[in-house]
Order: C-alpha cells, then sequence, then structure tokens
C-alpha cells in the first residue's frame, strides 16, 4: 500500500503501518490472532442464543425428569412423570389430533402456495404484481382467527348464514368432531405468506431453461414438472420442515376457536402441557409431555429429510 | 496495540459471559426466591386493579354518596377509589406497614400466568386469589401459599365465619387463606323478564318469570315456550368452550346432587371419577335433549361460560342462562335506573318494535336453580374464594399482608368505605392483629352489611335486593330457605386438580350435545376413565376410610331427611354400593 503523498515525514498512517506489520508477521500468527478476534464478534449472538435459546430448552428436559415446585426445590423422580403420561388417556388423543392436524396442513394449505406462486409464473408482471399485493396482504392472524371463529358459529354465523339463504343444509362446523379440525386449518389457505417466497425462487430461475423446453415442444406440465419444481426443492424441503415443526406445535388456532373440543376432537399436546403446566401446576408432567413431542418432531424430521433431498441433482 | 485491544475485549466478553451465567444459576428454579430483608417499616405490595393515584380520589364524602345512591354503576373506579381511601386510612392506622399498590387484575387472561411468573422470580404480591393457582388444596400443597394457623387462630373474626368457610381456609388442618368476604357466591340463573311476560310465563305471585320452587320439567317447558326459531331466540345456552367450567357445572353439584368424586373401590387411588353414575348420565341427557329432543337451546364450541354467553342473553338470543352468584350480581349490577348510569350493564330489548338498550333492572331477572329429577335441591351459595399469602416474605411481611386483609375484607376497611368518619374512626381505638378489638356495636352493623360491594345507606343485601331487582331478592330468599348439604371439604375431601377434572367434565357433555346420535353410556365412560387416568390419578395417604365413612354417613342422613326420593332411588340404589368402602 503506498504511503500518501506529503505524509512521508509525519506519522506513519496506522492503517498502512499495520497491513505492513502484519504482511510482515508469520502466517501462523495471523491466523490466531483472526481465530482470537472472531469471538468477539461472535460473543453476543452466542450468549444471547445461549440464555435465552439452550438455557431454557435444557432446563425444560432436566423439568421432564423432577417434580417441579416454582418457589420450592424441585425433586428428581425419574421417569414417573413420563410413566404418568403413557398412563393418561388423554395421551393418545392429543397426538393422534396433532399428527391429524399437521397432515392437514401439509396436505392442504402447504401445497396450495406453491400451485399459485407457479400458476402466477405464468400470468403478466403487472398481474402478478396485483395479485402478490392483494394475496400477501399481512393478516393479524389472532384476529383472523377470532373472527372465522365465529362465521362459523352454528346459528350466528356467516357460513351458515350464507347456506340458509342460498337453500343448502347448515352445518356444524366446529361443533362437528369429523370436520373441526378441517375448520381450524381452512384459516390458513388464506394467508399466502410462504408464496413470497416461492415466487422469489421462481423468478430467479434462468428463462433460458424454458426456451430450451419449449423449442424441444415440451408442454406446460412438463415444464413444471423437469425445470420449475426441481429448482424449487430446496425451498420447498426447508419450508416442509419448518411447516412440520410449527404444526406440531400448534396452540393458538385450537384455544382460541374450540378450547380442544366438541370433546376432545381438536385437543392438540401443547394444549395438554399448557393444561399439565399451568391450570395443573404439574410443571414436571408438562415438560415430560414437552420432551415426548421434541423427540416425535425430532423423528418427523429426519425422516422427511431422508425422503425429500434438498439436492436437485438427486 | 490492536492486540492489546483485543485481548482485554476478549476478557471482558468471557468475564461478563460467566457473570451473567453465575447470575441466572442463583435465580434458577432449583433455589427459593430470595427473602427481602426485614426493615422498620414493612412493605407489602397489594394487587390493585386499577392504576388510581391517591391524589386522584375525590372527597371523601361525596365519593361515599356516590357509592350510596347507585352502587357500583358501570363505572366501577367509583368503588375502586372507596378502595383507595381504605388503604390510605390503613397507612394511618398502622405507620410501619407500607402499602404499595400494583395494576394486577386478577380476572384477566394472563393472570394466571403473570401470577406464577413472579412467584418463581421472586416479585409476586402480598396476597393472591388461590383460584388462579387451582384453588387452595393445590397452591398449599405446592408451598405457595403462607401457612397462617396461628394468625388465623388468634384472629376474633374467624368464630363469625361458617365451618364451609374455615373449611376452605384449611388444607390438612392448618390455614392456608383468608376469605375475601365473608359471605359466598349463589349460583342460579338469569332470565329475561321482557320475553317471559311476551310468553305469558309468570310466578305464582303474577311476576314475570319462573316460580322460586321450579323442576327441571317446568325448566324444559319454560325454554320451549321462550324458543322463537323465526327471531333465532332460544330458551337457553349450553356453552361448549374449555375453560371457566367451574359455575357451569353448578346444576350438577346443587340440583342433581351428583358426588363430587366416589372414593376408589380398588385403594390404588383416592378418588375415582363420578361422571359415568346414572345421575350425571341423566345430567348429560338432559343437556343432549335440550338441544336435539326439545329444541330449545343453542350451544357451541365458541361460546365460554361468561363472555359469549351473556353477551347473548344480553342482546336477547337466549332467554336465561345459568350464571354465578345468580342473584347476588344481578342485583350489584341492577342499581342503576337509566342506561347512562348503567355503563356496561345494559341489555337489549324491543320497544315499540325496534331495538333498545335498557338497564339490567328493567329486563333480567334472578331465579335460583330448577329442582333436580328427585325434586332436589340444595343450598347454592358456594363458600367465597379465598387469598394466599406469599410465602416467600418473611414472617413480619406476612402477618402485615394479614393485617391488611384483615381492615380489608374482614371489618375495618368496609366499614371505612360504608360509613364511617375516617377522623372519628382514627381517632378511636385502632386495632393490630395482636388485640384485635372491635367495639361490638360496630363489628355487628359492618358484619350484617353485604359483601364488598357496598351498597345504598347501610342497608342488609336482601333489602338492597328488594329495591334494585325483587326477583333477586326471591330468588336469593329460595336458596337461603333450601338446606345446604354436607361440604367435602369439612370431612378433608376435595378435587385434586379440579379445573383439570372439570374441563373433562365440559369435554363430556360436549361430546354428548354435539352429537345428534351421542351414545351418553359410551361417552360418560370414556370421559371418566379419562379423568380416572389423569387429574384423579395419585394416593392421598391421609384420606382414610374414616373420611369417607363421616361424610358418605353424613350426606345419607341428610338425604334421608330432605329427599327421601333421591335417598330411595339414587343413594341408595345407585351409588351405596360404590361408596361404602369402609
Amino acid at each position: 500500500m503506498q504511503i500518501p503523498r506529503g505524509w512521508e515525514a509525519t506519522r506513519p498512517h496506522p492503517l498502512c503501518n499495520s497491513e505492513e506489520k502484519m504482511a510482515k508477521e508469520p502466517p501462523k500468527q495471523r491466523a490466531k490472532y483472526v481465530k482470537r478476534i472472531k469471538w468477539v464478534f461472535y460473543a453476543p449472538g452466542f450468549s444471547l442464543n445461549l440464555v435465552f435459546g439452550w438455557y431454557p430448552l435444557i432446563l425444560g428436559l432436566i423439568v421432564g425428569f423432577q417434580a417441579y415446585y416454582l418457589i420450592r426445590p424441585s425433586e428428581f423422580v425419574g421417569f414417573t412423570n413420563f410413566q404418568d403420561i403413557f398412563y393418561d388417556s388423554l395421551t393418545p388423543i392429543v397426538f393422534r389430533n396433532t399428527l391429524y392436524y399437521t397432515a392437514l396442513q401439509i396436505g392442504l394449505v402447504f401445497f396450495v402456495p406453491i400451485i399459485i406462486s407457479i400458476l402466477l409464473m405464468e400470468m403478466k408482471k403487472s398481474t402478478i404484481r396485483i395479485m402478490m399485493i392483494l394475496w400477501f396482504i399481512p393478516i393479524a392472524q389472532m384476529a383472523g382467527i377470532i373472527i372465522w371463529k365465529w362465521f362459523y358459529s352454528v346459528d350466528y354465523g356467516l357460513f351458515n348464514g350464507i347456506l340458509t339463504t342460498l337453500g343448502f343444509p347448515t352445518s356444524q362446523w366446529l361443533n362437528s368432531a369429523r370436520i373441526a379440525m378441517l375448520c381450524l386449518v381452512l384459516p390458513g389457505l388464506i394467508m399466502f405468506g410462504p408464496g413470497l417466497i416461492y415466487i422469489a425462487t421462481l423468478q430467479n430461475i434462468p428463462q433460458e431453461l424454458y426456451e430450451a423446453a419449449e423449442l424441444e415442444g415440451t408442454s406446460l406440465w412438463q415444464k413444471i414438472w423437469h425445470i420449475t419444481l426441481p429448482r424449487l426443492r430446496p425451498i420447498i424441503a426447508m419450508m416442509m420442515l419448518l411447516s412440520i415443526i410449527g404444526n406440531m406445535q400448534v396452540f393458538t388456532q385450537p384455544y382460541v376457536m374450540t378450547g380442544g373440543g366438541p370433546g376432545s376432537a381438536t385437543y392438540t399436546i401443547i394444549m395438554q402441557v399448557y393444561t399439565l403446566s399451568f391450570t395443573n401446576l404439574q410443571f414436571g408432567k408438562g415438560g415430560a409431555l414437552a420432551l415426548i413431542l421434541f423427540l416425535l418432531i425430532m423423528v418427523l424430521i429426519i425422516i422427511q429429510r431422508k425422503y425429500f433431498k434438498e439436492n436437485i441433482d438427486v | 496495540m490492536s492486540k492489546k485491544i483485543s485481548k482485554w475485549l476478549g476478557i471482558l466478553v468471557i468475564g461478563s459471559l460467566v457473570i451473567s451465567f453465575l447470575s441466572l444459576a442463583s435465580f434458577a428454579q432449583l433455589g427459593a426466591g430470595k427473602k427481602p430483608p426485614v426493615e422498620r417499616t414493612i412493605e407489602i405490595k397489594c394487587p390493585v386493579y386499577f392504576g388510581f393515584e391517591l391524589k386522584d380520589l375525590p372527597p371523601y364524602r361525596e365519593l361515599v354518596d356516590t357509592l350510596y345512591n347507585f352502587g357500583p354503576r358501570g363505572n366501577s373506579s367509583l368503588w375502586y377509589m372507596g378502595w383507595l381511601y381504605s388503604m390510605r386510612a390503613f397507612s394511618v392506622a398502622y405507620p410501619s406497614i407500607k402499602v404499595i399498590p400494583v395494576n394486577d387484575p386478577w380476572w384477566d387472561a394472563e393472570a394466571r400466568e403473570r401470577l406464577m411468573t413472579n412467584l418463581a422470580g421472586g416479585t409476586a404480591p402480598a396476597y393472591y386469589p388461590v383460584s388462579l393457582l387451582g384453588g387452595l388444596r393445590t397452591a398449599a400443597s405446592k408451598g405457595l401459599a403462607a401457612d397462617i394457623t396461628e394468625l388465623v387462630e388468634q384472629w376474633p373474626v374467624k368464630k363469625y365465619f361458617g365451618d364451609k368457610t374455615l373449611a376452605v381456609m384449611k388444607y390438612k388442618d392448618k390455614y392456608y387463606g383468608v376469605p375475601m368476604f365473608r359471605g359466598g357466591w349463589d349460583s342460579g340463573l338469569a332470565y329475561r323478564k321482557d320475553f317471559c311476560r311476551e310468553a305469558g310465563i309468570f310466578d305464582k305471585e303474577g311476576n314475570p318469570g319462573p316460580s322460586a320452587d321450579w323442576t327441571v320439567t317446568d325448566f324444559i317447558e319454560i325454554c320451549q315456550k321462550l324458543t322463537d326459531p323465526k327471531k333465532k331466540r332460544y330458551g337457553t345456552v349450553i356453552p361448549l368452550k374449555k375453560g371457566s367450567a367451574d359455575w357451569y357445572v353448578r346444576m350438577w353439584e346443587f340440583s342433581y346432587l351428583v358426588p363430587f368424586a366416589l372414593p376408589d373401590p380398588s385403594g390404588k387411588n383416592t378418588y375415582v371419577s363420578a361422571l359415568n353414575t346414572e345421575q350425571s348420565k341423566r345430567l348429560i341427557q338432559l343437556n343432549h335433549d335440550l338441544v336435539w329432543k326439545y329444541k330449545c337451546a343453542t350451544y357451541g364450541t365458541e361460546i365460554e361460560n361468561w363472555g359469549a354467553a351473556l353477551q347473548l342473553f344480553k342482546d336477547g338470543k337466549i332467554a336465561t342462562t345459568i350464571t354465578w352468584s345468580g342473584p347476588s350480581f344481578l342485583a350489584r349490577h341492577c342499581g342503576a335506573k337509566t342506561v347512562e348510569e348503567a355503563g356496561g350493564m345494559v341489555a337489549t330489548t324491543i320497544k315499540d318494535g325496534k331495538e333498545v338498550l335498557v338497564p339490567y333492572s328493567e329486563v333480567i331477572g334472578g331465579a335460583p336453580l330448577p329442582k333436580g329429577p328427585q325434586g332436589t335441591r340444595t343450598n347454592a351459595i358456594s363458600p367465597p374464594d379465598i387469598y394466599g399469602i406469599n410465602p416467600l416474605m418473611s414472617e413480619e411481611q406476612i402477618q402485615a399482608a394479614f393485617e391488611w386483609l384483615n381492615w380489608m375484607n374482614a371489618v375495618m376497611g368496609w366499614e371505612v368505605m360504608m360509613r364511617v368518619d375516617v377522623d372519628r374512626r382514627l381517632n378511636g381505638k385502632l386495632m393490630n392483629q395482636r388485640g384485635l378489638k372491635l367495639p361490638e356495636k360496630r363489628l355487628e352493623f359492618a358484619l350484617n352489611a353485604p359483601t364488598y360491594y357496598p351498597m345504598s345507606g347501610g342497608k342488609s343485601w336482601l333489602a338492597q335486593m328488594e329495591i334494585n331487582n325483587p326477583s333477586t331478592a326471591r330468588a336469593r330468599k329460595a336458596i337461603l330457605a333450601d338446606p345446604a348439604a354436607p361440604l367435602p371439604e369439612v370431612y378433608g375431601l376435595s378435587i385434586p386438580n379440579r379445573q383439570s377434572y372439570l374441563d373433562i367434565v365440559k369435554m363430556a357433555v360436549s361430546e354428548a350435545v354435539t352429537k345428534k346420535d351421542a351414545d351418553i353410556d359410551a361417552i360418560a365412560d370414556k370421559y371418566a376413565q379419562m379423568a380416572n387416568r389423569g387429574p384423579f390419578k395419585g394416593k392421598d395417604a391421609e384420606i382414610t376410610k374414616e373420611n369417607w365413612n363421616e361424610y358418605w354417613t353424613d350426606f345419607a342422613d341428610f338425604c334421608k331427611n330432605n329427599f327421601p326420593e333421591y335417598y330411595e332411588k339414587v343413594l341408595m340404589g345407585e351409588l351405596w354400593d360404590k361408596v361404602k368402602i369402609w
């Protein structure tokens, strides 16, 4: 690096000086210096993650093996909490409901934004922009859930009002054990947030591929199957992973809309964790159930990672 | 130079990390919260429900006159201003106790979680309703309420509490709580007087509404008459949303006399659910039939007990609703005679073909619960809610909190709010826990006053109901005349994980009501088993066969003397073999 003119007689530029110094330093010492200094930048994020992420997680896992009291010392009880969880006849019900909800979410709500996004890409750019604005306006989730709850009301809801006006028989909606879970999932269809991510990915696919395919005489469906979907695969894999993790921990929709009813048809694992911990003050059992959920989610993720490869060349 | 800087930076970062971890470890759940040091001035934090500053208070006389004339008139701030006056008087009477008000409404949705977080963090207020922690039994067994046996035993006011109240203050023969007020909540039914008038439903005295001695059959008939499909109005509502099931099951307890729980004959656990007893199934069947057979009830998993059901009632969509503190609640909120005074206590009715808002007193009446199928109905006054005192405080603070609760809820604070001139009162004999002496005349006056809500001119509860809403007075008289069944808590028995159990009861009703062809027997068995394997699992070593013997023997005598049909058909015919484990 050249020393600026006029500076020769003055104090050397510190940066130039240190660079010269660094240039004179042996490579090993430089590497050690780099190794030490990078922790200064890692430390804040790492410590926050440790304190607010890992520490509560590990504590929660430990609580599952304890009789936990808010202010008294806890007692180690081994696997007693897990035994009680497995003995409880509500446990298979909540696991079944949660898996059912997740399957419905993946099957109905997860793939719709993908289809919509792919179809959007076939439209004019102005149309795409308008549709994106219309569909991707942020919606306050809780407000939406409460409004949908009353739409579903048997006697005073909008949906049955429309059905009655059109001369159709009314439906039980949230009061039917058969379709209550479906009713919880449907509001998610209007939340097209993930579509933004898919559209961004689709816009990065090289157009030459589609042009080449057109020259080959491929149909729209073949283009989607052989070009679009493989390019979307990494994003779909990631979104599916997040979807599984999020939906297995569903709480807001059933808690607000049905309270777990009718009967126990929409009672989920996290609702039971909440009941055990904050209603019964059985934090140990709540922790044990949360740990079982954690392990189940890990298993599902492993299965998903095994059978849904991100690598587009596989 | 840069190496030195980075070296010191690194030491600083690592050092702060270490200190952070050590600090966190000291706050970890394994230890009890830190007890604050004992000071000459004892500070206690008391939950207040509005952020009023003392300087905002109006002149005392003006406040008392306003409270007397209207009662709480929708804007409850007046009552709480009276509360703050009492706090000021307390601080003069007890100069060594500093009361710090903290805005902490205990009825809002996050109250429970907030309290638990504060307890774990050592920042909880001096006292709190134990209902937020699952009841006194749960709070005491988990060390979340201080043992105040010594203080209660020396408390002269204790003799004025009945056995029921004393029983719910205790856990394993020790006192862990103070009642919120001397009386208790009565359970009843609210009904629309305007709809009853319209449908030609009058009691024996010619007042619109049901008679005080009505039965379940009358209830069904009245609900059917009050149902108008064209107006989408139903006779009653069956709320199915989970949570707040406590008052919902009042008919089980007081009308149908469904047992709170049965003894486990196997001995592995203490309790088993009574959900699949025949009497319980009859009540589940009633709920089902109200919707599908008699077609006089609306229902919904989106409808919760208090909020949505009450709103439907106020909007004129349902004609009756079971409500906690039925008559007394209505009486309190029927003081206003105009919509302006009523605040939020208004209902919708039709006048001259138009929908108008009117105050409660005009269109809402109170009735006792209907009698069960065997003519049964017990005194539907439940013991009062209980305050537990924060066990993390020092002994002096616990005593200070007890003094405060004594002042506010038992006698003193109530007197201040009611009538007594503050200056005169404070110049007289001041009370402290060690030498509680209140002139008998004042004590008698204060204890015959209504509960913690003030009423006009110091009239008795019943007298005030006659003024505000006569139907509630009739209902209250009927409730008071009903015989009081033995309370299990008096015999050391109580439902474990009560809220969780009631949620399961509600699940059973929910499943029965939402299926037209519901199999009631199967539903009852399913949820009984769920209760037995969930909230009822566990053995309480202190409950023996003697506890059960005493309770069921007394209960049998009570039923034999008061409800012979129930005694023969239900107790002896269906239950006795299940309960007689001694």
